[in-house]
């Protein structure tokens, strides 16, 4: 059981979203971390331990959100993924089940179920820490 | 017979024919040449054999001209050989002969430019320097040589006569032989029956009057002498009627005629010469007649180059009223004073239409009609008047306008292009050219470039759609999630109001950018391409790049910018230059769709100096493959399902704004598009 408390980490290239699911995030009380690139967002998580979550955009420039799913699976991190996206087709779908990720959004998103999916997210992450 | 000059070797029938027709010529030319002998005088007063010999060498072509010797001589043997000359100056006189003919044939082919036409003071005067004077005076040398050493005459009298002789007999037979022998037939079957009638009349005239020469004397000298002054005076009216209207082959033949009845009368010692030695008599006809020829000559061929020059004006006069009756568009030539001096039927027809009708009339002053056309409120007839009155005075040397005209039967586009008359007097030629058609067929173009454009445009925002959704989905994203985080932070059991108060913010900034995605959508789907105004290139470029920018996350290719600092103002269509730009960048993120991970990248450079500003979007696809000269052509396209009309349209509308547009393909890998636009004034980067 790791000493920190549970933080978030809001991945997103788009600033307005990352403000936004933030200021929501932060309003329900959780602990945000915010990151504008999967690169920027994997070289903070560096090798330390961290419980939480990921809030993850999958259209991203440069590195994809699949693209980071891969990177956190070669490292053995076990985070739990939210995955968001604008595309709300079947395809991303199943590719993001296939990919390991534990939910699935598409933008726009109601905040009861970005905060339900995350909730469920930390559960998760709490009993793989046990 | 008209000598022709055939160039078939094989015509034998051709050369016996001249062949025997010289032959006989020389040999009757020799019997007219000895009957026209005084008697008891050596030299005849007209030879016409040497004259003959020019005469056929002038009409044959000089590779014949031996021939035309060889068959003379046959009859000038049997002839002047049987008068009792020993053979040898038989033989030298043959030769002197035939020097004179080659001396004047010769000379005339090399000095006058028509040797057989006498229809010029020109052409009269190389024919008496070289055939009446030249030829005769030296061959005469080489006659009296012969004679002298041979027949023992004195050398300077036999030159003399010699002289006088052959300058009257080719005064008066070359011209009437060659005239006969190339025009003669012609005039028998082109002479209408007045001019039969008149030929006719003055031939019976000639005859008359040489027949009255040859009656007896009357017993009182100087009842005699006086009538034969009066008859040898009717001899002058004769031939100058024959020169005046029947020009130099007339007065020749009629020379001819008068000159043989003279002689004739006076080998019969009658006629006005009657009564001096034969010496004498022969030395007083021919200076009689050569002064008389030689005006006469002279004369008919003057009127002969004045009827000719009449009638060239004539037929210059016809064929350009024919071309001016031809053409389509009107024509109005007009004086120094802007009077009209004439006009074509075209004018006549656009100037009926008119209200009022337009001039067209000779002597009507066109400019002031423009004036006032422009006082009756027609603006563009001002600027016509002031313009063509430039043409007219010859300060302008170029004028043109156009101007719609409002007619019963519709409005018609007229151009009028004015430009001065080339001559002393000045004035101008004014064209009027009805182009109401082919403005309408531009306008049609114009109009279905524009929808072709639109068409395109519509085409390439609809591929966008996924892009466009991406591009309005986040701040949608934005401004629900800020709204229901700002009412979790107003719900809160301490509300917390610099939070809500950010969340609000955060909603206004997203709706503005919301806004400004259906504002571009808007701009690029509108049908028609604006207003042309100042546009910064590298804005404009830097807009359609985050457009796009959605798309090429979608694509998973890296756009990129590197656009030079400051702006580049160009004048232009925003709406058609965000096409342009749009279409590259497009084409580029679809080259390297299909590239490794390193290669999917599009870069978008500018640069600019003083003058230009140069976009360039760099790709690393697969190139043009060797079709970079066929990448603007209309509906050629390598993509599947692709109209090809993007790059076309580009080219189009890149050449509408003074630019020029590029397609190459890179050194390593992939291609480059670029377009050039000239800086507006203040366009400086």
């Amino acid at each position: 059981m790791t000493a920190h408390s549970p933080t978030i980490f809001v991945v997103d290239d788009d600033l307005s979203v990352r403000r936004a699911v933030t200021g929501l995030l932060r309003s329900a009380g959780f602990r945000v971390e915010a990151y504008q690139s999967g690169r920027e967002f994997l070289d903070a998580l560096g090798v330390r331990p961290r419980r939480g979550c990921v809030v993850l955009d999958v259209r991203m420039p440069g590195m994809s959100g699949f693209d980071v799913l891969e990177c956190l699976a070669a490292r053995g991190r076990t985070l739990p993924v939210i995955l968001v996206t604008g595309d709300g087709d079947a395809t991303t779908a199943v590719r993001a089940a296939n990919a390991g990720c534990s939910t699935f959004l598409a933008k726009p998103f109601e905040d009861e179920a970005l905060l339900d999916a995350i909730r469920r997210a930390l559960q998760q992450d709490d009993a793989g820490a046990v | 017979m008209a000598v022709e000059d055939t160039r078939s070797p094989h015509n034998l029938l051709r050369l016996v024919s001249l062949g025997l027709f010289v032959a006989a010529a020389y040999y009757g030319g020799t019997v007219v040449g000895l009957a026209l002998k005084l008697p008891e005088a050596t030299p005849s007063v007209m030879w016409p054999p040497n004259s003959i010999l020019t005469s056929v060498l002038l009409l044959t072509r000089p590779a014949w001209w031996p021939i035309v010797f060889l068959s003379a001589l046959p009859s000038h043997v049997a002839l002047v050989g049987s008068a009792g000359w020993p053979m040898p100056l038989v033989l030298a006189l043959f030769a002197t002969n035939c020097s004179e003919a080659l001396i004047a044939a010769g000379g005339l082919r090399r000095l006058s430019d028509a040797p057989t036409r006498f229809d010029s003071l020109r052409r009269v005067g190389v024919f008496v320097g070289v055939a009446v004077i030249a030829a005769p005076f030296l061959s005469s040398f080489l006659d009296a040589g012969a004679v002298a050493m041979i027949g023992g005459e004195p050398f300077w009298l036999v030159w003399r006569s010699r002289l006088f002789s052959n300058s009257l007999t080719a005064l008066t037979v070359v011209p009437a032989f060659v005239m006969v022998g190339t025009s003669g037939l012609t005039w028998l079957r082109t002479a209408t029956r007045q001019q039969f009638v008149e030929a006719a009349l003055l031939a019976a005239s000639i005859i008359v009057v040489g027949t009255l020469l040859l009656r007896p004397a009357a017993p009182d000298p100087m009842t005699s002498a006086l009538a034969d002054i009066a008859t040898l005076a009717w001899f002058l009216p004769l031939l100058v009627w024959a020169a005046l209207r029947f020009g130099p082959g007339g007065a020749s033949v009629a020379l001819l005629s008068a000159s043989l009845c003279l002689v004739a009368a006076a080998v019969r010692n009658q006629g006005p010469f009657r009564g001096l030695p034969p010496a004498d008599t022969t030395v007083a006809l021919q200076l009689f007649l050569i002064p008389i020829a030689l005006p006469l000559l002279a004369a008919a061929s003057l009127v002969e180059e004045r009827r000719q020059n009449e009638q060239h004006l004539r037929a210059s006069e016809a064929m350009k009223s024919s071309i001016l009756a031809s053409l389509t568009k009107g024509v109005v030539v007009l004086d120094r004073d802007g009077r009209i001096i004439t006009v074509n039927d075209a004018w006549r027809r656009m100037a009926r239409g008119d209200t009022p009708p337009a001039p067209t009339e000779a002597g009507a002053d066109y400019i002031e009609f423009c004036r006032g056309a422009a006082r009756s409120g027609k603006p563009w007839a001002a600027e016509a008047a002031a313009g063509f009155e430039a043409v007219v005075l010859g300060t302008r040397h170029d004028f043109w306008i156009e101007h719609t005209s409002q007619r019963p039967d519709g409005d018609r586009t007229i151009v009028i292009r004015g430009a001065p008359l080339d001559r002393a007097e000045g004035g101008a030629v004014l064209t009027h050219t009805d182009v109401s058609d082919q403005r309408r067929a531009e306008l049609e173009a114009q109009r279905a470039r524009s929808e072709l454009a639109h068409v395109a445009r519509v085409s390439t925002v609809g591929a966008l759609t996924a892009s466009i959704a991406h591009q309005l989905n986040q701040p949608l994203t934005g401004i629900l999630t800020n709204a229901q985080a700002a009412t979790r932070w107003l719900k809160g059991d301490s509300p917390a109001l610099d939070e809500a108060l950010a969340s609000l913010d955060d909603i206004v900034d997203d709706d503005r950018r919301a806004s400004d995605v259906i504002v571009r959508m808007r701009e690029l789907l509108r049908h028609d391409g604006g207003s042309v105004a100042e546009v910064d290139v590298n804005a404009l470029v830097g807009g359609v790049a985050r457009l796009l920018s959605s798309d090429a996350i979608i694509r998973n290719v890296e756009l990129e910018l590197q656009l030079e600092p400051g702006p580049a103002v160009v004048r232009g269509d925003r709406v058609q230059l965000q096409q342009v730009v749009l279409n590259l960048i497009v084409n580029g993120l679809e080259a390297v769709a299909d590239r490794s991970p390193v290669d999917r990248r599009v870069i978008v450079r500018s640069r600019s100096d003083r003058r230009f500003v140069e976009v360039s979007v760099v790709d690393r696809g697969a190139g043009f493959n060797g079709a970079e000269d066929r990448a603007f052509d209309a509906f050629y396209t390598t993509k599947p399902g692709g109209m090809g009309l993007g790059l076309s349209i580009a080219k189009s509308i890149v050449q509408a704004h003074g630019g020029v547009i590029l397609a190459a393909n890179n050194r390593q890998s992939g291609a480059t598009v670029s377009f050039r636009l000239p800086l507006g004034p203040d366009g400086a980067a």
